[in-house]
């Protein structure tokens, strides 16, 4: 499933691969943005908060499926020094 | 006859530590250790030991060494950082101590440290703050969590807490809720810290720091508030992927192939005003995109002024490397720039509130209520941070307010809790959910994210810059009351949506009164007063909750006359005497 | 053991010889630098030798079987290339073809070695395997479950029954990947003399074998309002639960299993340890008895299920020697259902007892014949520590807020310092000898503890002379190594009044039923002795270490029970054994 964020500096693309999600609920643990729930529908965590995410790709890394591919789609909009 | 149990789940403790991080872990592990049968919890919006800034930041203690001269170190710092604005007691018994941090941490938590292959402590030293850093693993807050739970210490995680109680203006408790179902959660205890980090804003940086409720809640207690308006980071990133340089502050060129660095801070090893003022004008007048120039030998690269530093060094710890070569990684391939070796940069700002006033202890204005960690960073008027030190300062100030919280809650009574200011903070807290409104709290956080846009507002600030903000702030707090949220997790965006607010009005207050510019790291920069000012400006500002709840400013002079280290030409007020000198 | 040097990853650093390369690097643990070499199918005394093809490093230029080396002085080791991962990589990808990647709702999600494996070498793409392809899953015995669609040829579960437990319940035909893992009976792990000890559930690093789970029975009487639903806690639980919570291994819990088990809405929250004094105070008279009236001896203890169904099994001759007590939490349990039932005014019929154990064994022990004192059955439901920790991530208790200091209800919750060391091997001895030495010398202790037969170590014995009388004593974990004693004993080449025999080596504390370890932290920790040690220091700072000094079992006895093997004590709390 793909999960995407529009913001207005930065946009990120999360990719999960439900179907192989082991239950294991590291992602929720590592996420310090509050991003990751567990569904009892889908039966697997996803980014529910996605708009929270800052890309610290620490979720990814604990996946113990390897689950989690997060792309930066957009990362400095708007350029401080141009103002 | 009125039962709390009805309006919430109650968690009773002597000691209640707010904030799971390492600051939160070592002062419960302190206060534990310092009174073995004390009740010790904490609670944790994430989980603790495994949330908070150290997860990722978290990588060394930077220390005063044993063989330098502690006085020489606190010159260094007091005339470098945020100049003579330091509580330089403090800040002396900081460095004093600060190199016990290590070894704390090994006795405590098992921690492993950089080590040379004879194991013996790695250590790189500054040259000119004569301080070291030492590398220590990411997951050392695991192994405090372990320890934690080895004494004893209770943890009550995914509760998020936004208020204080007190009891006739003691703290004696907390409110909050739990962010999977919202069920409302009371802690009643003796004594309570506040180790919740500062407020970073949500979006102006990324780094797992507080979003301000700590701060709120302090304040709302009676803590006051001091030196926020140095609360500005600046960073110089990579453009395209928003990833630090940490280093090259020295290299930087113009599409002319002129180091613009030379001309506008030539002896800067940090990102200064002036620096950045000078990017500024070289991108806006036609000669950017500006590019840090790598093709030069490693001994001309200035990085965060580290002596021998190289990442194949055993500088940081593996896992520390694992992530950074993750997030390069990452950015590199979805990247849309060129890099090789002259890289694209720009700047990334960052306002980080550590403001929560502190005495030496780390306690704060309101009795029973400490503030250990982040939060009182500036608070506490050390000034003694360099960066990479988080954890040593997580670790010096946890020791001390985890010994002065067992010392009083082991005399302490537990002291009622007054119903009906939960009833009322509960009110409060679930306020926004369901409002028939249309306002989101990232109105709120956008529309502050929008600062960082340009430079005029969050550095390079002026009086007219500070009251657009000023005004802004205004029209936020008309949408604050009007926010709205259907869950948990939103329900906590909009407190920290409000107490954001909160800090930035106290930022941009403190700014617009502070008529000088003073400080490298974190600095204070107004366009209409360039220099430092230490005729008029050896002065705190301070905040505390006026009668109609809103902040009320009043200023301090910083009582030099009780320190060493003196502006040239200051002059001891009237009515003081030359406490320092006279001492000797 | 010396120590040499060696270069590994280009730095010179010293190890202990007289081991594998594997092992020597291991041991010396270098999180700073990260010198990790993976394995999968080694485990320290029970498969020496990793042949998964992970266990792998370039010695001298040449890429090797890291486990198969002995490290000598001098040697270059390289344990991370390119090359390296790729070879690791196609080691796992070859695994995967055998096992049924079905991770979310495996009972060791979170706790396998495969599932670390592959997410360190970044799998992404691996399917279960076809369900035409799965087979059945041998639900055929009453404790253990194994599901042959994970296995991965590792053989530790064969190597452990065989030479650990000289069993031999399972085998193996084939070589490698191809070999096929079955009981050695074709009727079923049940038919195959298996004597549910659950060591191969304890060494399996995925979740091939495992114990069957009867945590929805304990869900259903606990929501059950017409259930009296009373819980017990074994001694070696406390001295493990912690670590399912990622609490640091050998700390004692057992204040938080009291607080949560009483979060988790249980009537009544007992402790074991009270059973474990009252099982000494009926053995040590029985000993006693024995000794003085010219008894069978030696007498064997007969607190350990996985021993007495091994007894059954191959020492069906020597049954007499076996104690008739009851092991601690049958004995509790009878009480409840008679003393408890009575006290509250409860039927017993409504009482539902549940035991919370380190054992595997113990849910083959509540079906046995005679463990129904009261004319019901002493205990209804056995969970395992891993079953508890599942229960109460369920039931969403929070373990880690949960009070260090809780105590359990009386009157079945007080136990001494003897009764706590009974997870430990050599602990049931010791708490033993205490009661039996004051008793037979009429005199105090001075000093209660008997430190030889403490220890790892597989059989330990020692002899005290008290009173004249010589009391020689032997205890023994692991079953290979009681098979050992056993034979000289039959032989007449050992002479020992007393004989401690645990199924698991090292004693319950190692049990079936307690939570996993990695072969990794078993070879750098000894978890068992961790787990221990955790013990012997809550009877170090107990306040009566002594089982008959126990007021709350000095008080049944007063109430209820007499004396020691009075005949309501042997009505309730003793047992029979019949050759299998």
């Amino acid at each position: 499933m793909e999960f995407v964020y529009e913001g207005q500096q930065f946009s990120v693309k999360h990719i999960v691969a439900t179907e192989r999600c082991s239950g294991c609920r590291r992602c929720i643990r590592a996420c310090d943005e509050d991003v990751w729930r567990w569904d009892k529908e889908l039966n697997c965590a996803i980014p529910k908060y996605i708009g929270e995410c800052v890309h610290c790709y620490k979720c990814e890394m604990a996946c113990l499926n390897n689950c989690i591919e997060i792309i930066p789609t957009a990362m400095i909009k708007n350029d401080p020094l141009l103002g | 006859m009125n039962n709390i149990n009805e309006l919430g789940k109650v968690y009773e403790s002597d000691v209640l530590v707010i904030g799971g991080g390492f600051a939160g872990l070592v002062t419960a592990i302190k206060a534990i250790q310092e009174g073995p049968d004390l009740d010790v919890l904490i609670v944790e919006k994430g989980f603790t030991g495994f949330s908070g800034q150290s997860t990722k930041a978290g990588n060394g203690i930077v220390a005063h060494l044993p063989d330098q001269d502690v006085m020489e170190s606190t010159e260094w710092m007091v005339k470098n950082q945020t100049p003579y604005l330091n509580d330089q007691e403090l800040l002396y018994d900081y460095l004093s101590t600060n190199t016990d941090s290590v070894q704390w941490l090994r006795d405590y938590a098992g921690a492993q440290v950089s080590e040379n292959p004879d194991g013996s402590m790695k250590m790189w030293r500054h040259p000119e703050s004569k301080l070291a850093g030492i590398g220590i693993e990411l997951r050392t807050i695991e192994k405090l969590r372990k320890t934690a739970l080895g004494l004893g210490v209770r943890m009550v995680d995914q509760v998020n807490i936004f208020e204080v109680l007190t009891n006739n203006g003691t703290a004696c408790g907390a409110v909050g809720f739990d962010m999977n179902e919202g069920e409302f959660h009371i802690f009643h205890a003796k004594a309570v810290a506040m180790a919740t980090h500062g407020c970073q804003f949500k979006k102006l940086g990324r780094e797992f720091m507080g979003y301000g409720t700590g701060i709120g809640a302090a304040f709302r207690a009676g803590a006051h508030i001091r030196n926020i308006e140095f609360s500005t980071q600046i960073e110089i990133v990579f453009k395209g992927t928003n990833v630090p340089v940490y280093g090259g502050y020295n290299l930087i060129f113009n599409q002319e192939g002129t180091n613009i660095s030379k001309i506008y801070a030539p002896d800067a090893p940090e990102i200064s005003v002036p620096l950045l003022k000078g990017m500024v004008k070289e991108v806006r007048e036609g000669r950017g995109p500006l590019y840090v120039d790598l093709r030069v030998p490693d001994d001309t690269l200035i990085s965060i002024g580290w002596e021998g530093m190289q990442i194949g060094d055993g500088r940081l710890m593996p896992d520390k490397i694992e992530w950074e070569e993750y997030v390069a990684e990452k950015a590199n391939k979805h990247s849309t720039l060129e890099y090789g070796l002259t890289p694209e940069i720009t700047i990334d700002t960052r306002l980080q509130a550590e403001p929560v006033k502190t005495n030496h202890q780390f306690k704060t204005d309101v009795e029973g209520l400490w503030a250990p960690g982040k939060i009182s960073y500036q608070g506490s008027a050390y000034f003694g941070w360099h960066r990479g030190d988080g954890v040593g300062n997580a670790v010096q100030t946890g020791i001390r307010a985890g010994k002065d919280m067992a010392e009083f809650a082991m005399k302490a009574p537990l002291l009622d809790i007054d119903y009906d200011q939960v009833v009322k903070y509960k009110e409060k807290i679930y306020a926004p959910l369901n409002r028939p409104t249309n306002h989101k709290p990232n109105d709120i956080f956008d529309w502050i994210e929008r600062y960082g846009f340009g430079t005029d507002k969050l550095i390079v600030k002026s009086e007219a810059s500070i009251k657009e903000v000023l005004d802004d702030v205004k029209e936020m707090k008309k949408i604050i009351p009007e926010l709205t949220a259907d869950d948990p997790h939103t329900l906590a965006k909009c407190h920290e949506a409000a107490d954001s607010v909160l800090s930035l009005e106290m930022i941009f207050r403190a700014a617009l009164e502070r008529k000088e510019s003073r400080g490298v790291f974190y600095p204070h920069y107004r366009e209409e007063y360039p220099e430092q000012d230490d005729k008029n400006w050896l002065k705190w500002i301070n905040f505390k909750m006026g009668e109609d709840g809103e902040p009320e400013m009043y200023l301090e002079d910083v009582p030099l006359w009780k320190y060493p280290f003196r502006p040239e030409g200051y002059e001891i007020p009237e009515g003081h005497v030359d406490e320092w000198n006279e001492k000797k | 053991m010396g120590k040499i040097t060696i270069n590994v990853n280009t730095l010179d650093i010293e190890v202990e010889s007289g081991m594998s390369v594997f092992e020597a690097i291991t041991k010396r643990q270098f999180p700073y630098l990260d010198m990790k070499i993976p394995s999968l199918y080694y485990l320290k005394g029970v498969v020496d030798v990793d042949d998964s093809g992970v266990c792998i490093a370039e010695v001298d230029g040449e890429i090797v079987n890291a486990s198969r080396i002995r490290v000598k002085e001098g040697m270059k080791v390289v344990t991370k290339s390119p090359e390296l991962y790729e070879k690791r990589r196609d080691a796992l990808k070859e695994i995967l073809k055998i096992h049924n990647r079905d991770c979310n709702g495996c009972v060791r999600c979170n706790s396998c070695e495969l599932q670390e494996l592959l997410h360190e070498y970044d799998f992404t793409d691996e399917p279960q395997l076809p369900k035409e392809d799965l087979e059945e899953i041998d639900l055929s015995s009453k404790v253990l479950v194994r599901d042959n669609n994970k296995c991965i040829r590792c053989k530790r579960c064969i190597n452990v029954c065989a030479k650990m437990q000289a069993v031999s319940a399972i085998a193996c035909t084939g070589e490698g990947l191809d070999a096929v893992i079955a009981p050695s009976s074709p009727a079923g792990l049940a038919a195959a003399s298996c004597v549910n000890c659950g060591q191969c559930v304890a060494v399996c690093p995925v979740g091939a074998l495992s114990e069957k789970d009867q945590t929805d029975l304990v869900k259903e009487a606990l929501d059950d309002p017409s259930k009296y639903v009373v819980v017990q806690v074994a001694p070696a639980v406390r001295a493990a639960l912690g670590e399912s919570f990622e609490f640091n291994i050998g700390v004692d819990v057992e204040g938080r299993i009291a607080d949560a088990l009483r979060n988790l809405g249980f009537d009544k929250v007992f402790d074991t340890k009270f059973g474990a004094d009252l099982t000494i105070m009926e053995e040590a008279n029985e000993l006693l008895d024995r000794i003085q009236n010219d008894g069978v001896l030696p007498m064997i203890t007969s607190c350990c299920p996985g021993w007495i169904k091994y007894a059954e099994h191959f020492y069906p001759d020597m049954l007499e020697n076996i104690s008739t007590c009851k092991s601690p939490h049958q004995m509790q349990g009878a009480i409840i259902k008679s003393y408890i039932a009575e006290k509250e005014g409860i039927a017993k019929e409504n009482i539902v007892t549940v035991s919370v154990m380190p054992c595997t064994a113990k849910k083959f022990e509540r079906l046995r014949d005679d463990e129904n004192g009261a004319g019901v059955p002493d205990v209804d439901i056995v969970i395992t520590t891993n079953e508890l920790e599942r229960l109460i991530k369920d039931r969403e208790v929070r373990f880690e807020a949960m009070h260090h200091k809780a105590k359990f209800d009386e009157p079945l919750g007080f136990g001494t310092g003897a009764g706590v060391i009974f997870g430990a091997t050599g602990g049931v001895m010791e708490a033993a000898l205490r009661t039996a030495v004051e008793k037979l010398t009429g005199e105090e202790l001075e000093n209660p503890e008997f430190t030889e037969v403490r220890g790892m170590n597989g059989i330990k014995e020692a002899s005290y002379d008290v009173n004249g009388t010589t009391v020689r004593v032997a205890a023994v974990s692991g079953l290979a190594n009681a098979n050992q004693l056993l034979t000289k004993v039959k032989a007449g080449e050992a002479d020992y009044q007393f004989i401690e025999i645990m199924a698991c080596p090292g004693g319950c504390v190692n049990g079936g039923g307690q939570p996993h370890q990695p072969a990794q932290t078993r070879l750098v920790t000894n978890v068992p002795a961790e787990r221990a040690a955790a013990l012997y220091k809550n009877d170090g700072k107990a306040q009566i270490r002594k089982s008959h000094e126990n007021p709350s079992v000095q008080a049944l006895y007063d109430d209820y029970l007499g004396v020691p093997g009075s005949e309501r004590a042997h009505e309730l709390l003793h047992t029979t054994y019949r050759p299998r």
